[in-house]
Formats: structure tokens, C-alpha cells, sequence
């Protein structure tokens, strides 16, 4: 699969040789993957300007800038993203405002699963647009044998409809935007910081979630 | 640097290459200049130390392959196994001529970085004119949430698809990278040490 994971892998030289032959191919050949590619690196390196990513992406991306010398673009990108008086709509503010009011509510016990041949399960929400730097950050709490649940709540505004929901190497096709929508974490899924991408199917909309899974 | 010691691309050369690329001439120079961008980008993300010249380099080799009269049914295919070759030279150059490279140094943005980043756009953007201006700022104004609504509204206010407001924005940032980073290098912020001079 082509994705933003792809990305951060190709240019981290995670992948094998055969796989990058590939991929290379199609970036050749497709101008509409690689305008996803380089859309996906300007979004990482405007989240590395914010303090946005996680530690394991903010190394991958920081030591690519470093090797080919493009680090000034970091700081491009905080100077473009930088708020400007006639730029900033007034839906704007109220949206990040919005968004801002929701992330204090503290991480809540919704549901736990009544299936006695499951495991039991915690669910917890999740509220996009959040992080920028020293901002708050959702806290998971982890159990012991439990699966966790994450419920994803919406903004009105959200659109609806088909998307894919990636995190870590877990891949769902899901209806995003919608009232009940719930991913499962693995069990296994180590503590520390993870990152949970909603890419609507006309490729131009992505949310991005953080969550620090903790002991 | 890294052109043909015995084989350059002539005029005769480059409208073979063309003529691969599309029947008619000013089809075969827009794919040319796409076929560019893609390559460009694709020897930056193959962290090579000098994207522009290597994709000039690739073009080359791939000409000369047409005028020995090789024939090539799909040329990004064939420029693929090129770039994987150039790739590897390209490595085995940099070990020769530093051998400790390796060790990026961390970078950490500073705030007068940004400040003096901040100032070299200004005087880019005022190059703009103004609708590509408008588009460029409301595109890549506020954070994840303000973004995507904002883009939304931009693309239904100029009668775009949200895939051609991207292609748009993408055209205009790297537009403006390029000046941003000929200003800090004038003005002594960033070492002029790529060799690249255009897209970064």
C-alpha cells in the first residue's frame, strides 16, 4: 500500500531493495503519488515545526532535512503557518477554539465490553486537530490483558464518508465521521506516543490524531 | 559534475528524447518538464547530494540510449533502473570524498531562524501576485483543523476539485522555497552547500 507510512519509510531507508524499485517506478510514472508524496512531506514538515509528530517521525524526517541539506524548510514552514491579521478567518478561530474547549475534557471510561469470551475492553475518546507543542495530550491508559477501544468523536463541520484509518501497521477501510465510531488497538501495542491518520478516499482530507499510550 | 565525460546531449539528442516522451513537440515538453519535477523529487528523496544535475545526468543517459537506437516503450520505467544506478554511484562518491559523512549534525529551528525565514518570505510572497499569494497563505494557514476547513472553502471559492488546490499550492510553496532559500543564502543565514539550485 502507498500511503504517508510509505513515505516516512522510503525516505528513512526502511525499505528493501525491491520494494524501493518499485515504489520508485511508480513515483516516476505517476505524477498524482508523487504530488501525494511531496504533499505529505510539506504536512510532515509543518507538524515538525509545531512539535506535532511523534519523537520516532520528528527523528525520521529531522535526519532526512539534515542529509540533503533542506533544514531551512523547518523553519519555512513555521514562518508560513505563522498567523497572519488578514489570513485567519473568523470560522477559523472558532474551530480551533472549538477544538481547543473539547480537549479538556479528561479521557473517559465509555464503555467495556460485555462479551465474556473477549477480553474486556476500555474505550476512550479522541478529539482531532489537537497538538501543537507543550499542548495537551490525550492519555491512554493501558491494561493488562484488556483491548482498548477508541472512540473517535467529530466536530460537526467533520466531513462524512469512506476513509481509511491507519495506526501504527494497522490498516481499516471505516466510515469516518460518523456517531459511533470505534478502532481497536491491539493488545500488544507498545506505551509511548502513536498517531492515528483518517485519509478520506479523495486523498485530500487527513486527520491526525496523537495519543500516549501509558503504563 | 556528474555529466558523460564522452557523450552530451545535443540538440538532436534532446528532440529524440522528446519524441519518446510524446508525438507531438509541446505535448513531449510538458512531459518532459513533469517527467523532470518527478525525478527530481524522487533522486531528493533517494537522499542524493545533488537531485537537479543527477535528473539532468539521467535524461542524458537515457538520450544516449535513444540515439544508439535502442527502443524504449516505457521511459519512467527505464529512467527508474537509471536512477537506481546514479543512486549508487552517487553513494560511492560521497564515501570517497567524505568519508565520515554520515553524522548529520541535530538541527534545532531557533526563533530569530524563523524570524529571519519569516522576513525572506515576506519579500517571496510580494514577488506573488495576488491570487496566487491568497492562495498560498490561506492553504497552509492555522493548524490540522483550521487547514482542512480552510481548504474546503478555498477550493468551493475558486471552483476547484481539493486535489487541483493542492497540485496549485504544491506548484506555489516549492516556487517559494526555492526564493526563500536563494534569500538566506544571500543574506548569510544557510550555507550555499547544495549543489541544486532550484527545487528543495
Amino acid at each position: 500500500m502507498v500511503n504517508a507510512e510509505a513515505y516516512m519509510r522510503y525516505i528513512s531507508n526502511q525499505l528493501s531493495e525491491s520494494e524501493r524499485d518499485s515504489l520508485r517506478e511508480k513515483l516516476l510514472a505517476d505524477s498524482e503519488l508523487s504530488d501525494s508524496f511531496a504533499d505529505w512531506e510539506n504536512e510532515s514538515i509543518d507538524s515538525l515545526a509545531h512539535g506535532r509528530l511523534s519523537p520516532a517521525e520528528a527523528a525520521a524526517i529531522g535526519d532526512y532535512l539534515a542529509a540533503t541539506h533542506q533544514q531551512s524548510r523547518i523553519a519555512l514552514a513555521a514562518a508560513l503557518s505563522k498567523p497572519r491579521r488578514a489570513a485567519v478567518s473568523p470560522y477559523a478561530m472558532a474551530l480551533a477554539l472549538a477544538a481547543v474547549l473539547l480537549l479538556t475534557f479528561p479521557v473517559t471510561r465509555l464503555w467495556r465490553d460485555r462479551n465474556t469470551a473477549a477480553p474486556a475492553a476500555v474505550a476512550v475518546q479522541l478529539f482531532p486537530g489537537t497538538l501543537r507543542s507543550g499542548g495537551v495530550m490525550q492519555q491512554v491508559p493501558k491494561s493488562a490483558g484488556r483491548r482498548i477501544q477508541l472512540q473517535l468523536q467529530y466536530l460537526d463541520a467533520t466531513p462524512v464518508g469512506k476513509c481509511r484509518v491507519e495506526i501504527e501497521s494497522i490498516v481499516l477501510e471505516s466510515d469516518c465521521g460518523a456517531a459511533e465510531h470505534v478502532v481497536a488497538l491491539p493488545i500488544g501495542l507498545a506505551s509511548g506516543r502513536h498517531r492515528v491518520d483518517l485519509i478520506y478516499h479523495d486523498g485530500a482530507d487527513r486527520f491526525v490524531y496523537f495519543f500516549d499510550l501509558i503504563d | 559534475m556528474y555529466s558523460s565525460p564522452r557523450w552530451t546531449l545535443d540538440a538532436n539528442a534532446f528532440e529524440k528524447l522528446l519524441a519518446a516522451l510524446a508525438p507531438e513537440r509541446d505535448a513531449a515538453a510538458v512531459r518532459y518538464e513533469e517527467l523532470r519535477l518527478r525525478l527530481i523529487r524522487v533522486l531528493r528523496w533517494e537522499r542524493t547530494s545533488d537531485p537537479e544535475s543527477l535528473a539532468d545526468e539521467a535524461f542524458t543517459r537515457l538520450a544516449r540510449r535513444l540515439v544508439g537506437g535502442e527502443a524504449i516503450a516505457d521511459v519512467p520505467a527505464y529512467l527508474s533502473g537509471i536512477v537506481r544506478f546514479l543512486v549508487k554511484e552517487d553513494i560511492a562518491q560521497r564515501q570517497r570524498a567524505l568519508p565520515l559523512e554520515g553524522d548529520h549534525p541535530a538541527s534545532e529551528t531557533s526563533g530569530n531562524e524563523i524570524e529571519r525565514a519569516h522576513a525572506a518570505l515576506e519579500r517571496c510572497l510580494a514577488a506573488l501576485d495576488g491570487a496566487q499569494r491568497a492562495l498560498v497563505l490561506g492553504y497552509y494557514q492555522g493548524d490540522q483543523m483550521a487547514r482542512i476547513f480552510n481548504r474546503k472553502k478555498q477550493a468551493a471559492a475558486l471552483g476547484l476539485a481539493l486535489n487541483a488546490l493542492r497540485n496549485r499550492a504544491l506548484r506555489l510553496r516549492e516556487k517559494l522555497e526555492t526564493c526563500v532559500r536563494g534569500q538566506l543564502v544571500r543574506d548569510g543565514s544557510v550555507p550555499n552547500n547544495t549543489k541544486g539550485k532550484g527545487t528543495w
